[in-house]
């Protein structure tokens, strides 16, 4: 009996080494095809990234209208106690259910050319793009801001020219 | 039925070992890492275009269904669950994109696509003695039955695992895996294969 069960179970080995041996054509996979794959994959996968970053800053952080709706309550308090007129306790209850409400919602989305996520476009985006076109010229698609279909320096400069218009004229 | 020793404790499956791994690099797409979904595609990239080179026989097609393969893998994304292992998800994908990819190419019927999917293996190694022979028997099997074959032993998928890739009841697999070697066993040609 167990001989019989060594021999059929040596039988697959010898089957399973067979079949293999019939499969065992390597097709070479071009670079252009891996290419095509990742490229793809990363400018599907960049704006779930960006979220991803942006909602965890939100969440660590309250927006200004959350600072500003703490003031509001803050001196709604003191409203209060100045004159005990139920028009402070009103300007309390609304300025801390705005708080609340205020906090939970996220920032409106990030902007592609903020690269590294600290809610302003400004020139350590263009030094972030050079440097990362640099050791990837395939990594941010998105950015071909001069639409000429390529991702490259000229890019980087007019990521720069943005910025310093965008600062000129009041922070993004 | 009886049941076939081979059949039933025969190779384990090498699915269950990535599946943490793989589960890992999903969760880790899902949240947007380009870096996890290219450590996913290099794992299984050879698998996949290789498959595709069983269903297609052409390398060109082949290439063809590994793109399609991975965009189809891509567009489940985000909230993609992987629920069994993911060669047993890509598989249904791989076996159709082929399919399609050789209906667009004109070399197969739409009405006959099921029986020429598996019809051209691959030639043999070379100076193996035997493998030919192996190749003529197999080429008898009936498709599901070779199919069934191969991804037992070829893939190493588990039991479960092609009843789950093939949408088929895993007494389904077995009695299809038992008759394919009742076949090699019974032909002469292939019989040392099965220690007989």
């Amino acid at each position: 009996m167990n001989d019989d069960q060594n021999q059929t179970k040596a039988g697959p080995d010898k089957l399973r080494a067979a079949l293999l041996r019939l499969e065992a054509r390597k097709i070479v996979v071009p670079p252009r095809v891996d290419e095509a794959v990742l490229r793809a994959a990363r400018e599907q996968m960049e704006p779930v990234a960006q979220e991803a970053r942006v909602g965890a800053r939100n969440k660590a952080l309250p927006s200004e209208s959350s600072w500003a709706a703490l003031c509001a309550g803050v001196y709604g308090f003191f409203t209060v106690r100045r004159w005990a007129a139920w028009g402070g306790v009103t300007v309390t209850i609304v300025a801390v259910g705005g708080l609340v409400w205020l906090g939970g919602h996220p920032r409106s989305a990030a902007r592609p050319e903020d690269l590294n996520a600290d809610g302003v476009v400004d020139m350590l985006d263009a030094f972030a793009l050079a440097r990362e076109l640099q050791l990837d010229p395939a990594s941010h698609p998105q950015l071909d801001l001069n639409a000429d279909g390529v991702v490259d320096q000229r890019d980087v400069q007019a990521l720069a020219a943005r910025a310093v218009s965008l600062e000129r004229g009041g922070r993004s | 039925m009886v049941l076939d020793p081979i059949v039933d404790t025969g190779a384990e499956s090498t699915g269950h070992t990535a599946l943490a791994d793989d589960a890992e690099l999903v969760a880790a797409i899902n949240r947007g890492s380009h870096a996890a979904f290219e450590s996913l595609y290099h794992r299984h990239r050879d698998w996949v275009v290789n498959l595709a080179f069983r269903f297609t026989a052409d390398e060109a097609l082949a290439l063809d269904v590994l793109q399609e393969t991975f965009l189809y893998l891509l567009r489940k994304f985000p909230g993609f669950e992987l629920r069994a292992s993911l060669r047993t998800f890509l598989y249904p994908a791989i076996r159709n994109l082929s399919i399609a990819a050789r209906r667009k190419a004109g070399r197969c019927q739409a009405d006959d696509f099921e029986n020429e999917i598996l019809g051209s293996l691959p030639a043999p190694e070379a100076g193996v003695a035997g493998d030919e022979d192996l190749a003529v028997v197999l080429a008898k099997l009936p498709v599901p039955q070779r199919e069934v074959l191969l991804l037992r032993f070829v893939d190493g998928f588990s039991l479960e695992e092609i009843a789950e890739a093939l949408s088929i009841p895993v007494g389904t697999v077995k009695s299809r895996l038992h008759n394919a070697l009742q076949t090699l066993r019974a032909d002469p040609r292939s019989r040392q294969l099965l220690g007989e």
